[in-house]
């Protein structure tokens, strides 16, 4: 598959879990245990889709959705989190997140809907910016 | 007020029994020291004693002293008569416990006020026996109150305690329980391949073939245990957030005809094979203010409840039918609602212990034991009340109670 995926949890147990999930469905997902870690990623692999947790120590995933929207707004992020509050989904939204998953992921389709919508987002994107490159300056 | 007269000369005894029913006292005599001891220990108490001094047997002074050792005799009036007027006898007569002296022979002008002195006293002895027994029940209500207030204040700390907890409980439950959740969806969906890589080696390893088929048939069994166990945690853990009340509760007004009617259908499926459900509303009732959503769910626990009550006495034998009679009425300032069943009811013992987190008798994995707790929390938060207690026919019976608004009928 093409998409690129990260995964982003501290919880390693979970990253682990997804990464598992994701290569059996084909992807290739690379992992980082925060938001400084991937940011660091970012420099030299491509991504295309990130799912992040919320709360990790060094860089929250708020604070990763802000940089990625500002530095990568290409890059499609999907919120999974444990601790639910208004607060937070609202932040998500503000910043642009394409959805906000509830642990404890009772259903990983829901997750894989997320990723794929995703996916077409940037296809679409990509033929546009194809277009345009075709038709020259 | 009764007398006990004593005195073995019989002029004088009729003297002043005479004089003291004349003055309205109820008299009763007796001829010497020993009998006037019997009748003072049957019967009904005295309030006065008039006691001669010098009587064959037990004297007066005998008498005193016998009758200031006992307890109960302790707010009998102890008047003597004597014919000794010395000061020294009169030390001896007030030391054995006379609480008065007259001497004979007496004027019946004095034995008259001497006796409404003693009487004086009786009385305020009796009032302020009375006033002790009152004092008495003030200070064991007050001892009860204090009690249910510190009850009430251990219990409103656990919850603070327990509402500041959750959100973090959450978050710590959520994250394990979504690896053991995620990874056996992935085993899921790997099932396929593993099932069809067992089936070849079960063909070509004939010595493993029991071991294979039991894999085969059990895996995805053992698959759907782990996601099974995920989804009770998870169940525990929204119980335990509602619980805690993050979320706020709404204050519109609304019937609660139909949020009993709402409950009913939600649990229709639990119900219709299990028990004949009876509806009775009465017309014209008055509106409540609260959250709709959140009263259905403390209608819906405690139907939920009486199914399972129903279910565990009258499904086994397959004896009798399930009863369940819901009924709204009016009550007073209030709006009140009774799910009633004819289930296993509530040991009677545990009743308080039913309100408590975490407290079930359900069998395991049926029940979080947070049902009543939260509905309580619930109904409390709409300055309602709910209270259980058995039916003498057998089962339980649950009223809530939710504050009547009449003002809702104009605002709209």
């Amino acid at each position: 598959m093409s998409v690129k995926l990260m995964i982003v949890d501290d919880e390693q147990e979970i990253r682990d879990m997804l990464v598992r999930h994701f290569q059996f469905l084909g992807y290739d997902p690379i992992a980082a245990a925060n938001g400084r870690k991937a940011l660091e990623l970012l420099t030299h692999r491509r991504v295309d889709v990130a799912i992040t947790d919320l709360l990790m120590p060094e860089m929250d995933g708020i604070e990763l959705l802000a940089q990625l929207k500002r530095d990568w707004p290409m890059i499609q992020v999907i919120v999974i989190t444990g601790y639910v509050s208004q607060e937070n989904a609202l932040s998500c939204m503000r910043f642009g997140a394409e959805t906000f998953i509830f642990k404890p992921l009772e259903d990983l389709a829901e997750l894989e809907q997320a990723v794929r919508r995703a996916e077409r987002k940037l296809d679409n994107w990509r033929r546009i910016l194809r277009v345009l490159r075709s038709m020259g300056p | 007020m009764r007398v006990l007269v004593a005195d073995d000369d019989r002029t004088s005894r009729r003297m002043v029994e005479r004089c003291l029913e004349r003055w309205g006292y109820d008299v009763v005599s007796a001829v010497d020291g020993d009998s006037a001891w019997r009748l003072l220990n049957q019967g009904e108490a005295f309030h006065l004693a008039v006691l001669d001094w010098i009587m064959p047997g037990l004297s007066g002074v005998d008498l005193c002293r016998k009758i200031r050792a006992e307890e109960r005799f302790r707010g009998l009036y102890l008047l003597l008569l004597t014919g000794r007027a010395d000061k020294r006898d009169l030390a001896v007569g007030l030391d054995s416990g006379a609480d008065d002296y007259l001497v004979k022979p007496f004027d019946p002008l004095e034995l008259s006020s001497r006796l409404r002195a003693g009487c004086r006293v009786v009385e305020s002895g009796l009032l302020l026996k009375e006033k002790n027994r009152e004092l008495g029940r003030y200070a064991k209500e007050m001892e009860a109150l204090a009690q249910e207030r510190a009850q009430m204040l251990v219990h409103a700390d656990r919850l603070a305690a327990l509402g500041a907890l959750t959100a973090g409980v959450a978050h710590e439950i959520n994250n394990p329980a979504a690896f053991i959740s995620g990874n056996a969806q992935t085993m899921e969906r790997c099932w396929t391949l593993i099932q069809q890589g067992l089936s070849q080696l079960r063909e070509v390893q004939s010595d493993s073939r029991e071991k294979i088929d039991f894999v085969l048939a059990e895996f995805p069994n053992m698959v759907r245990g782990l996601r099974q166990g995920v989804r009770r945690i998870s169940e525990i853990v929204d119980g335990l957030k509602t619980y805690a009340r993050v979320s706020k509760t709404a204050r519109e007004p609304l019937s609660l005809r139909e949020c009993l009617d709402q409950a009913l259908m939600l649990c229709n499926n639990r119900l219709k094979y299990l028990a004949r459900v009876v509806k009775r509303y009465d017309d014209d009732l008055p509106w409540v203010k609260g959250d709709a959503q959140k009263l259905e769910q403390v209608i819906v626990n405690l139907l939920v409840n009486a199914a399972d009550a129903i279910d565990e006495r009258v499904a086994p034998d397959g004896h009798g039918q399930g009863e369940l009679a819901v009924t709204l009425w009016r009550d007073g300032e209030w709006v009140a609602i009774a799910v009633e069943d004819n289930g296993v009811g509530i040991p009677e013992n545990r009743i308080n212990d039913i309100w408590r987190p975490f407290y079930t008798t359900k069998e395991i994995g049926k029940g979080t034991g947070l049902g009543l707790a939260i509905s309580q929390g619930i109904v409390q938060d709409h300055d309602g009340e709910i209270i259980a207690e058995n039916r003498p026919g057998g089962g339980a019976r649950f009223v809530v109670r939710l504050p009547a608004r009449e003002e809702v009928a104009h605002e709209r």
